[in-house]
Order: structure tokens, then C-alpha cells, then sequence
């Protein structure tokens, strides 16, 4: 009998420092995902990545790869970004 | 009388097999059809073992060949070792499937009365039938890493700005909190400026002016000379006035960072951050005069 999977999609923002690292992950796990936008004046692609729920595995490469990205975010960016300088 | 264990076996060559097996380990593993062959438990006939070849329809390297007799013992111990897989943990096997398992040495041998049997050695990835029965134990998940975050921990590491600044900050030194509070700001514009797709050559030079205003402040040469950043903000004030002398009368420009100059930055920021608050550019003074 074949359940039905549980698919998810999660959307991240991948700046381009961590961009080799995070496909790196997503082609070794095999993890469907495609480039839904590039925000070109912040340097920052925003993939989608289907996850299925019930493969424990996914959702750790998923936690894995947000904890990679909220340290990277944590190094570069501060509370309130603004898209002006002046502002910023 | 007791009842004759071979009476258990098929044929000639599994009764062979499962001697063999008994001097090696003393157990038997239970296969579903070998082509022909059907080796039964000789011990706990109710425990489950794990069955070898699932797969035995499309993989007939699963096929234990018959064995000549007891002499055989460097085949025999091969064959048993191979048996030792599937009866012992996921951690020995997915050792062994390292080295695939020496089955496909064993081409073919001849039992005295029996046919050979030659094992299909064409298909070399012998791993699929160890994977199959280790399917349900999966690997422990290992996480991966960054080599951007790792780069970055690693010159922050360097850097040891952190102390530095923890004592600095501690005696609420004025010059040094009017510079880096400073400094913060510019080094962000600055971030932010090599992250786009293309500024404004007259933004660039608006930062550059700010920085030199901060070198030429009294705060700035009154700094301590503990305060880490000093050659650091020189060096960038040098490096942004060269490029916008360098750009001359364009209005749009590419402004680049290198990798390194860019990782110093982040961490220069992320080191201020803890220490300073973060103010827009349009709310700081950069001239100490100006009110």
C-alpha cells in the first residue's frame, strides 16, 4: 500500500556567499528545489526546496541547512535591514 | 535415535554448506530460493534471521555456490565471512560494503557430484545487496557544514578583536565609542554597496568623505592605541578613495569587494554590533562640530 507523502515547500533566502555551500547540500540529499527569485541588489537568490514530512532525514538536511544560514545571518546582517543606505 | 540433521537439507551441497557454517559461527542463515538450493536453520528454527537475497530474481550473485568439502577452508571462510555480514550489526556491514564482499571471488566451484555454478561477477555493485538488508538502519545524520561559515569563524578566531574590545568598551572610553559608532554605520553602507547590482559613483564618495571626516576628528586621534580598528578604518578610507578617484566621471559603478576584504568587514561589523548600537547614516554627524 502506497501513503501518500506529505510534501513541503520551504522558501529561503540564500545570499550569494553561502549559495555554493547550501546547493552543495541540496544536491547531495537530492532535495527537489528551484531558484524562485534573485533579489540582484542584495546579492540574495530565494530557492524553493520540497521536503517530504515524513522522511526524518529531509527535515534535518532542512534544520541543518537554516542553522547554517541563520549563522551566516547572524555574521552579516543586523536587526533592521533596509534596502536604502541611508536608511540603513 | 535422533532424528538425522541432514534429513533437514535438500541436497548435498547445503548440507556441505551448513557444516561449513556450523565450524565457522555455529549459525545458519535462512535465504529464500538460491536457484535451486534451500539452505534450512540447523539452530532456533523459530528466530528470524535476516533473509540474504532479496533479490535474488534480478541479482544471482546472491546464489551461494555449493562447496567442495571442508578442505576448501580459505573458500569456506570467505563464504562465511560473507554470512557473518548479514547476521551482525549495520555498522560492520556498511564497513564491509566499503570493500565489496569477496563473493565475487568465488566464481565457480565444483562439488564432486554436483554442477557448477558460475556467479554472474559482470555486475560489480555487489553494495546493492548488503544496502537492501541494512535499508531500514540508516545512517546516523551527519551535518554539514559551511565553508563560509567555517572561514569566518576561523579569522574571527584571528582577529581576537572580541576581548580587546570587551575591555576597551568596559572603561566607556568617549573617542572610541563616537568612532566605532561610526565606523559601524560606514562599514555596513559599505556591505551593503558591494552587495548591489550597481550604486551611485556620488553615494560612494559621500561614504568616502565620512571616513575621512572620522580620521580627521579628534576622537580618532585621541583613540586609544589598543583600539583595534585604527589601521583597519586608514586602510579602508585609503582603499575607497582610490576607487572613486580611480572611476572618475561615471555615474553608475560596480563597487567589489574581495573575499577577504569582505570577511574582515562582516566580522568588523558583527564585532562592533555587540558593543555599539546601529545608527542610519542620515541620523550620525561625522564632523565632531556639526550638531
Amino acid at each position: 500500500m502506497n501513503t501518500k507523502n506529505e510534501i513541503q515547500e520551504h522558501s529561503i533566502k540564500v545570499p550569494s556567499d553561502m549559495l555554493i555551500d547550501i546547493f552543495a547540500i541540496l544536491l547531495k540529499e537530492g532535495l527537489k528545489h528551484e531558484v524562485v527569485q534573485v533579489l540582484e541588489n542584495r546579492a540574495i537568490a530565494v530557492l524553493s526546496v520540497e521536503i517530504d514530512s515524513k522522511q526524518l532525514r529531509q527535515l534535518k538536511v532542512m534544520q541543518n541547512i537554516q542553522n547554517l544560514l541563520n549563522a551566516y545571518n547572524d555574521y552579516r546582517f543586523s536587526e533592521n535591514e533596509s534596502f536604502n543606505w541611508r536608511e540603513n | 535415535m535422533p532424528k538425522r540433521t541432514d534429513s533437514l537439507y535438500c541436497s548435498h551441497s547445503c548440507r556441505q554448506l551448513a557444516y561449513v557454517l556450523r565450524k565457522a559461527n555455529g549459525k545458519v542463515i535462512e535465504s529464500e530460493n538460491l536457484q535451486g538450493l534451500q539452505i534450512t536453520k540447523t539452530s532456533h528454527p523459530k528466530k528470524q534471521e535476516p533473509s540474504i537475497n532479496k533479490n535474488t530474481e534480478r541479482n544471482p550473485i546472491n546464489v551461494y555456490p555449493s562447496i567442495e568439502d571442508e578442505n576448501t577452508s580459505s573458500d569456506a571462510n570467505k563464504l562465511t565471512d560473507n554470512m557473518n555480514y548479514q547476521s551482525n550489526n549495520a555498522e560492520i556491514i556498511q564497513q564491509s560494503s566499503i570493500n565489496p564482499p569477496l563473493l565475487t571471488d568465488i566464481k565457480s566451484i565444483v562439488t564432486k557430484n554436483e554442477l557448477p555454478v558460475n556467479l554472474n561477477t559482470e555486475n560489480k555493485n555487489t553494495n546493492k545487496n548488503f544496502n537492501l538488508i541494512q535499508k531500514n538502519a540508516e545512517p546516523e545524520y551527519k551535518e554539514y557544514t559551511s565553508r563560509c561559515i567555517n572561514e569566518l569563524d576561523y579569522l574571527h578566531i584571528e582577529r581576537d578583536n572580541w576581548s580587546t574590545l570587551d575591555k576597551f568598551f568596559e572603561s566607556k572610553d568617549e573617542a572610541g565609542m563616537w568612532v566605532s559608532e561610526r565606523y559601524r554605520c560606514l562599514v555596513e553602507c559599505l556591505l551593503l554597496f558591494s552587495e548591489m547590482k550597481l550604486i551611485e559613483l556620488d553615494d560612494l564618495k559621500e561614504v568616502c568623505n565620512a571616513l575621512t571626516c572620522v580620521m580627521q576628528s579628534k576622537y580618532y586621534k585621541y583613540l586609544h592605541p589598543s583600539y583595534p580598528y585604527i589601521s583597519e578604518i586608514k586602510e579602508l578610507r585609503e582603499r575607497t578613495k582610490s576607487k572613486c578617484l580611480k572611476e572618475g566621471a561615471a555615474i553608475f559603478i560596480k563597487y567589489k569587494l574581495s573575499k577577504e576584504q569582505k570577511q574582515n568587514m562582516i566580522l568588523a561589523r558583527m564585532e562592533l554590533s555587540q558593543f555599539v548600537p546601529k545608527i542610519k547614516f542620515s541620523e550620525l554627524k561625522f564632523r565632531e562640530n556639526e550638531k
